[in-house]
């Protein structure tokens, strides 16, 4: 599952990000495939922001698609 | 990301000679993730300004200065060393050249800091680390333990405050110890790296510090729907006010009007008189569009005052880390436009100054978004000198009519968008946006932001203002604005129904945007006439200065093309609008 679709606040582990550029700026800025992220916010339609300890990073809703999950 | 200006020296590709000796004489450069304060340690070690900002991105280009008898480089911000992009390019190129390499890293979020510094140690550059805004960590109570750090690095570790000179002293004195990282990743690939951080952190930082609620609550908000619209409301309304009333009517008022107007340009004209200045040479210098009238005029008592008010308002949201969650917020309406929420930069300096925007598309991530954002830049955006005369016209008619222009143009803003999306290939890149804790931002990095950033705007900027000042001169002195005049006179008359004297308006409006919608003032059109005007006037002219810095940034086929649709859309939507308004009867 895709974590545009998992509900604000809840918990979900990154399972792969089915984009390499993506990929490789996400695992520098510590939300790497294997990491247990929150879901801060869904703007409607619009981007899904990520937080991990206390580091936020917003992503496109299209390429939130493409960051497969697990909810825990 | 930075607003708009190219930096100071600009770092090149070096021969190798110059490498060879950028290395004797101890080349320091400092490396470290956007947004850390490297900036500021720069200015703190060279004495001279470097930009300090809460945005991601921020240091496009490096910036170079001396420490003592040594070359100081400021590398561009960047969370990672590689060949992936231009940022990464030029670290990786500075470090190899460096005799000493000073990784600035945030000490309050050095989890993801820690990446680029164990890519640093492995590389086997000499090294320091600067554990940089210890205070703010302290304040959270999660202050890394230096020495800890130190022995698994096996390289100098030293606490900083940059901005208040904290640890610099002691930074000066361990780039003398700077060495080669005893660090050794198992695995090369960057998920190992990540992991290998990771635990690194979990061994240096204590565990969790004290959390900051408000900053904390206001950080989730803000990036929400219905906490964050409003916080934007609030905030774009507060730059009009600042930016659209306080400077650009009132300030801009006086200086433009008293100083420029009324002091400086009998000044000249006189100063020409006594050096005997006639013909044609003194309809150039000091003539209606002259060099030494129009465009001082112009450049210093206009243009520079909302420039600042400008890069001022940009650099409060930028240090607030605000500007990142705007992006975000507006990403999918900009998305509809084949741009991503990064775009919204390049398209609030628009309203400043098109010429300003236009510049700033450097830092959208792709050619296909750079021309899109320059488009509807020089299409539908009008410049705050533009906006203050349009306002003033429209207003008199009352609020329906100020409402239906702004309808107008926002509509030609969305439909030029996706007709570019549609018709230019490939794809847009997806917003990744790393968002800052939000914080107070620092009154003199503010101001000095402000004023280095409008002075490298104006530097840049200045000579195109006056060579498409001088085109209109030559061309006015030839006749050629006459001739364009009266080719352009039928298609007004009869075409949008307008009074032939518009036709210099619109021409007007090519020298400099707000002369267009000022030269209406006087005409004594109906509002169904301003209406229309005012509308071809937006959508067509860009001034003759963003025409030349979009052939300079873009290449000239673009820059053709963009200026001769605008003419195309100006007029049919123009037409359109017009007849229109006569068929409704609305029309007088």
């Amino acid at each position: 599952m895709g974590i545009d679709r998992v509900p604000v606040g809840s918990w979900a582990r990154i399972e792969a990000i089915d984009d390499a550029t993506a990929r490789r700026e996400l695992t520098r800025l510590g939300f790497e495939e294997g990491a247990d992220v929150e879901v801060v916010s869904r703007i409607p339609f619009g981007p899904v922001v990520l937080q991990r300890r206390h580091r936020q990073v917003a992503i496109g809703r299209e390429l939130a698609r493409r960051v497969r999950v697990t909810t825990t | 990301m930075s607003g708009s200006q190219r930096n100071p020296p600009v770092v090149g590709a070096a021969s190798s000679a110059a490498l060879a000796t950028q290395q004797q004489q101890g080349l320091i450069v400092l490396v470290g993730n956007p947004n850390v304060g490297k900036s500021a340690i720069f200015s703190g070690l060279s004495g001279t300004y470097a930009e300090v900002s809460n945005f991601p991105g921020t240091t496009v280009e490096a910036m170079a200065g001396r420490w003592k008898d040594r070359p100081l480089i400021d590398a561009p911000g960047t969370y990672g060393l590689g060949e992936h992009s231009e940022e990464e390019r030029i670290t990786t190129e500075l470090i190899g050249r460096a005799a000493v390499v000073v990784n600035v890293v945030d000490a309050a979020h050095l989890d993801r800091d820690l990446f680029l510094t164990l890519q640093l140690a492995e590389s086997g550059a000499p090294m320091v680390v600067a554990l940089n805004l210890i205070d703010e960590a302290r304040r959270a109570g999660a202050e890394p333990d230096a020495a800890a750090l130190e022995r698994a690095l096996g390289v100098p570790v030293v606490p900083t405050v940059a901005v208040t000179g904290e640890g610099l002293e002691q930074l000066a004195e361990a780039m003398g110890r700077a060495r080669p990282g005893s660090w050794s990743l198992n695995g090369s690939d960057d998920l190992a790296r990540r992991r290998a951080a990771d635990e690194l952190y979990g061994r240096v930082v204590p565990g969790t510090g004290r959390r900051r609620r408000v900053a904390e609550w206001l950080g989730r908000a803000s990036v929400t729907l219905h906490w964050g619209i409003p916080m934007l409301v609030v905030s774009l309304a507060a730059t009009y006010l600042l930016v659209g009333v306080v400077v650009a009517q009132n300030l801009v008022g006086f200086t433009e009007g008293r100083l420029g107007q009324e002091l400086w340009e009998p000044f000249a004209r006189a100063a020409a008189d006594r050096v005997g200045l006639s013909g044609a040479l003194r309809e150039i210098l000091v003539g209606e569009f002259g060099l030494l009238t129009m465009t001082v005029t112009y450049v210093v008592f206009l243009l520079a005052p909302l420039v600042a008010a400008f890069y001022f308002a940009l650099a409060l949201l930028e240090d607030s880390g605000f500007l990142p969650r705007i992006a975000t917020l507006v990403d999918r309406l900009l998305g509809a436009l084949g741009l991503n929420g990064r775009a919204v930069i390049p398209i609030i300096l628009g309203f400043g100054c098109v010429t300003m925007g236009t510049m700033t598309t450097r830092l959208l991530a792709t050619r296909r978004e750079r021309t899109i954002a320059t488009a509807l830049l020089n299409f539908a955006i009008p410049c705050s000198a533009q906006l203050a005369v349009i306002a003033a016209l429209l207003a008199g008619f009352g609020g329906g009519w100020v409402f239906a222009y702004a309808a107008i143009i926002f509509a030609m803003l969305v439909a030029v968008g996706t007709v570019l999306d549609r018709m230019i290939p490939g794809k847009s890149m997806p917003l990744l946006i790393e968002l800052p804790p939000l914080r107070w931002p620092r009154p003199g990095a503010v101001a000095r932001k402000t004023l280095i950033k409008g002075y490298w705007f104006m530097r840049e900027a200045t000579p195109w203002f006056a060579a498409g000042a001088l085109i209109i001169a030559v061309l006015q002195v030839t006749g050629g604005l006459d001739l364009w005049e009266r080719l352009l006179r039928p298609l007004m008359v009869s075409w949008l129904h307008l009074p032939a004297e518009t036709a210099r308006a619109i021409v007007m409006g090519l020298v400099r945007r707000d002369f267009g919608a000022a030269g209406l003032y006087d005409m004594g059109l109906s509002p169904e006439q301003a209406l229309v005007s005012l509308v071809v006037i937006t959508l067509f002219v860009p001034c003759v200065a963003s025409i030349l810095v979009m052939a300079k940034e873009h290449g000239f086929r673009t820059a053709i093309r963009i200026w001769v649709g605008t003419w195309i859309v100006a007029f049919v939507v123009g037409g359109v609008l017009a007849n229109l308004l006569s068929w409704l009867g609305v029309a007088s």
